[in-house]
């Protein structure tokens, strides 16, 4: 009989260097070279345990490979099913069966996640959960790092976030405020890239097709060292597509947008761009290890308001961020564990953003929005300990110092160039005067906010019975801008009812903390005149979470019964509630430029309820899967009650891998939701009902480092629309797809 | 930044880093925990890597180019995963070929059989029909082992283990390697009487 010999292969590292990346931080890409450099003495024959490829493992390896754990849900490692909350995973063979290339693809096939494309420049898509709407409710982690925007910006999920290297993405649902501090409202999603192994490998893959999708990819791992003591690896994608014209694809739609862009001038081609870079390097050195993340976006800012918002080549949203964290876990002994880490986060917008829009009070003229700006950076020290008093019961127990540095988002007439002294020069002011003839008063259209952040926890974690497990925890956070503290328990209970079946009740609590983003949101419209409001107060949300999980044999069923309710909520100054309203004032001094001065504002409550029934089997050579959601939400602020945010009641996929034969896998994927709720339909009136989208994935392995692949989105071509910022339908993406191919050495 | 700001942040990262830091000099090192897998990827890896560990005598392959054949009995587990773990044996050699069956009756020209759980109320019954053939019976059931079938998956602190009857294996004419045993938690064979 054959053995399998698995010989290293180190060359051919440069050639993953050769794309256009000039975007990227010249210190990143170096470091990145001299250490890809340093793979010419790294190999040895061994593989090591973890690794995506477990079929190249020896015997004695995969006898060390852990099976199905997640670390997210407690900070510490335990079977799904007894984590206390419903927590999906998606593994490196789900990424690769059913052709996921960035973060926004998988969360589209999740339960409970109503993600909406195209809804907004700065956030991709938009990512509403269990009927929670607000990209800046969520909170994503690489490996544990948090990589959410520091000013508290919406989380972009656009074409700059790769999941091509991830081994392991972990979403735990519900609030999570007490391990995970402020923002954990709707979900933790964790990303958990691949273990650098002893061997040095590299993957690379292109892919293209219509709408001019272009992706390329890289992935690299090694030894610095001989014995393998320091490892590296990393992955670096570009993406990007001229995205669906829509013009052809909804001429109704498109009627309108011409309208009003011909007596302009302007705007008449359907112009969408969309580019993404996403890297990602790990330094692992014993128990010392050193991650870098960065992504940058350049889309055109064409998304959501009405057709006339945007198509024109000069409205465009770039922005980037750049996160490191150095980490050291410390074994003290066989009971305590001591976790410590310092992490940088940076995310910047930059100075050629700008928005371009109708504007209503010149026919003949787009209204060309001033440039925006943001430049945010955060430090943060967290110690974890964890110690176990017994077999049966641990504690968890943390502290976390951060510093923010934030220019929250602004316009500078000019563009922002400079130091920020300067940019805050160039902005200059807003000038207004009241009705009572009291003025002028200004407003600095560039804010400047430092601030600390202070928190600690603490969680138990009892067996109390064989089969009983109780957790309790809770948090104090101090944000050096408000005058209260917050205050985050959970608690969770979780029965292991028979072999077959796990039940849970989770009871957690979120917050979110009043972003410089939402509280200094300085800005000048044709109507209004938007100003900051140091008084923002933190929002709060609870969750109460009933789950069963079944599973025998090939099948694993979940369902999860939930009700939250959130209060205090921001309301940003734009939503155009009573309370964002300051008072009517005026831009000269003879009153006869009214003005709405505005403000985000605390206001109202809000309370969600709803199930998300899952499940996924084998049968044979199939691996289909299934969910169905169902959410309610309601708002009530200053005596109105307004249901679902523009998202939708019922949501419903369903998809299965097709091994067809030992070289061919095939994975047909299906999503439906009911009508987006409180849309205005415009044009697509159509498009708005019922959307649904089919999907096709194949994957063909070539030989043993060789596959090819076909990714056809939107199979059918069906045209469909959803809700956009502005409660307005945008059209999303016709039929669209790429083929590709990857090679592994 | 305000001079105040910047002198309270150091103080407090002075201090839990140096507490940090500090402790960790002293302590025994830590090995990051392996990135976990799902249960059966692994199950379908060791399916794939037991094939070099294992020699059949000639009768089992009806030529000399025939193909190793891996079967599953019952509900299958695996799903595509078992074609995963394999594409790359099958480039090799004469290759490997993944056959599922329903029924006993159906297993033939088989070489590695995986006997899934469905099929516990026939455990019995299936190993002794398989008893003489050199086929490499493989479960992941209590007492499969002990009572007449190959190798045994068990799970031991979210690690995948297993276990040989080294009896039964001989008796069908396969070779085990050492390097295999080695690995394994080797049983013996129960009495038909303990059996029952």
């Amino acid at each position: 009989m054959n053995r399998i010999k698995r010989g290293a292969v180190n060359s051919g590292m440069s050639r993953l260097w050769g794309w256009n990346y000039s975007l990227i931080p010249t210190g990143l890409l170096s470091a990145g070279m001299i250490l890809t450099a340093s793979f010419a003495w790294a190999s040895t024959p061994e593989a090591e345990p973890g690794s995506k490829d477990l079929n190249k493992l020896s015997l004695e390896e995969l006898m060390k490979v852990e099976i199905a754990t997640v670390t997210t849900a407690s900070k510490r490692e335990e079977k799904t099913i007894e984590a206390p909350a419903t927590v999906i995973v998606i593994t490196a063979n789900d990424i690769q069966l059913r052709g996921y290339s960035t973060l926004k693809d998988v969360l589209r096939d999740l339960p409970g996640m109503d993600t909406r494309g195209y809804y907004f420049s700065e956030d991709g898509t938009e990512v509403a959960v269990r009927g929670i709407v607000g990209n800046n409710k969520i909170v994503v982690l690489v490996n544990g790092m948090r990589v959410n925007p520091p000013g508290g910006e919406n989380f972009p999920f656009r074409n700059d976030f790769s999941v091509r290297n991830a081994e392991q993405i972990e979403v735990i649902y519900g609030s999570g405020s007490t391990l995970y501090g402020r923002d954990a409202v709707s979900v933790v999603i964790n990303i958990i890239t691949r273990k650098p192994s002893k061997n040095a490998g590299l993957e690379a893959g292109v892919a293209g097709g219509l709408h001019n999708e272009r992706e390329a990819w890289g992935i690299f791992e090694g030894s610095l060292d001989k014995a393998g003591n320091v490892r590296l690896s990393g992955s670096l994608q570009y993406h990007d597509s001229d995205l669906t014209r829509l013009d052809k694809e909804y001429p109704g739609w498109w009627r309108d947008h011409l309208d009003v862009a011909r007596p302009k001038g302007a705007g008449l081609t359907p112009e969408r761009h969309d580019l993404g870079i996403n890297g990602f390097m790990r330094l692992e050195a014993g128990d010392f290890s050193l991650q870098t993340w960065y992504r940058e976006s350049k889309r055109s800012s064409s998304e959501s308001m009405s057709p006339a918002f945007g198509y024109i080549p000069e409205a465009i949203w770039e922005d980037s961020s750049f996160v490191t964290e150095a980490k050291y876990v410390a074994q003290i002994s066989d009971q305590v564990r001591l976790d410590s880490a310092v992490t940088y986060n940076h995310y910047r917008v930059d100075p050629s953003s700008r928005y371009i829009w109708e504007d209503s009070t010149r026919p003949n003229s787009w209204f060309y929005n001033d440039y925006k700006y943001a430049n945010g950076s955060s430090y943060a020290v967290e110690e974890t300990v964890r110690v176990d008093l017994t077999k049966d019961l641990s504690l968890l127990a943390g502290v976390v110092a951060a510093t923010y540095d934030v220019v929250p988002k602004c316009t500078v007439p000019g563009g922002a160039h400079g130091s920020l002294d300067e940019i805050m020069g160039e902005g200059g002011s807003f000038t207004y005067y009241m009705s009572d003839g009291s003025g002028p008063y200004t407003i600095p259209r560039v804010w400047h906010e430092i601030y600390e952040t202070y928190g600690g926890y603490l969680e138990g974690d009892w067996q109390i019975l064989k089969t009983v497990k109780l957790i309790a925890g809770a948090r104090l956070d101090k944000d050096t801008r408000c005058d209260d503290l917050s205050f985050t328990p959970r608690a969770g209970l979780i029965w292991n009812a028979a072999d077959t079946l796990t039940v849970k009740y989770k009871f957690a609590t979120a917050y979110i903390s009043p972003a410089p983003y939402f509280a200094d949101n300085v800005y000048q419209n044709t109507t209004q005149l938007s100003t900051v409001n140091s008084d923002l107060k933190p929002e709060t949300s609870r969750t109460h979470e009933v789950d069963f999980n079944y599973n025998i044999r090939n099948f694993q069923l979940g369902l999860a019964l939930y009700y939250g309710d959130q209060d205090k909520l921001i309301q940003i100054s734009d939503r155009n509630l009573p309370l964002n309203e300051v008072e009517t004032v005026y831009l000269d001094p003879g009153h006869t430029q009214p003005i709405s001065l505005i403000r985000s504002a605390n206001g109202g409550t809000s309370h969600n309820e709803g199930m998300d029934l899952y499940g996924r089997a084998t049968i044979g050579t199939v691996s289909p899967w299934f969910s169905y959601s169902y959410t309610r939400f309601e708002m009530d602020c200053n005596g109105v009650t307004t249901g679902l945010q523009g998202i939708s009641e019922h949501n419903g996929r369903v998809g299965l891998t097709w091994a067809a034969t030992s070289k061919l896998f095939v994975t047909p994927s299906f999503a439906i939701r009911s009508t987006p709720a409180n849309t205005d339909a415009g044009a697509l009136g159509d498009e708005l009902h019922t959307p649904w989208e089919a999907g096709l994935y194949v994957l063909y392995n070539l030989s043993r480092s060789v596959d090819l692949f076909a990714d056809i989105r939107n199979i059918t071509d069906h045209h469909y629309a959803l809700a956009g910022l502005y409660g307005t339908a945008v059209p999303q993406e016709t039929l669209s797809g790429v083929i590709g191919m990857k090679a592994r050495f | 930044m305000n001079p105040f700001t910047v002198d309270r942040l150091r103080s407090w990262i002075s201090v839990l880093l140096v507490a940090g830091w500090i402790l960790g000099v002293f302590v025994t090192p830590c090995k990051a925990n392996p990135i976990a897998v799902s249960e059966y990827s692994v199950k379908a890896a060791f399916l794939n890597n037991f094939i070099h560990f294992v020699e059949w005598p000639l009768s089992a392959f009806p030529d000399p180019g025939a193909a190793l054949t891996i079967g599953v009995l019952g509900d299958d587990p695996f799903g595509p995963l078992l074609e995963q773990a394999v594409k790359e044996e099958k480039a090799k050699g004469n290759g490997v070929v993944i056959r599922r069956f329903k029924s006993v009756d159906d297993v033939t020209s088989c070489h590695v059989l995986f006997i899934s759980r469905s099929e516990k109320e026939r455990m019995f019954l299936i190993l002794k029909r398989l008893e003489e053939v050199p086929i490499l019976t493989v479960s992941e059931m209590e007492g499969f082992a002990d009572h007449g079938g190959i190798v045994n998956f068990y799970i031991e602190n979210n690690r995948i283990r297993f276990e040989i009857n080294k009896e039964s294996a001989y008796r069908k004419g396969l070779k085990i390697s050492s390097r295999l045993l080695c690995l394994a938690r080797i049983v013996e064979q129960k009495s038909v009487k303990e059996a029952r």
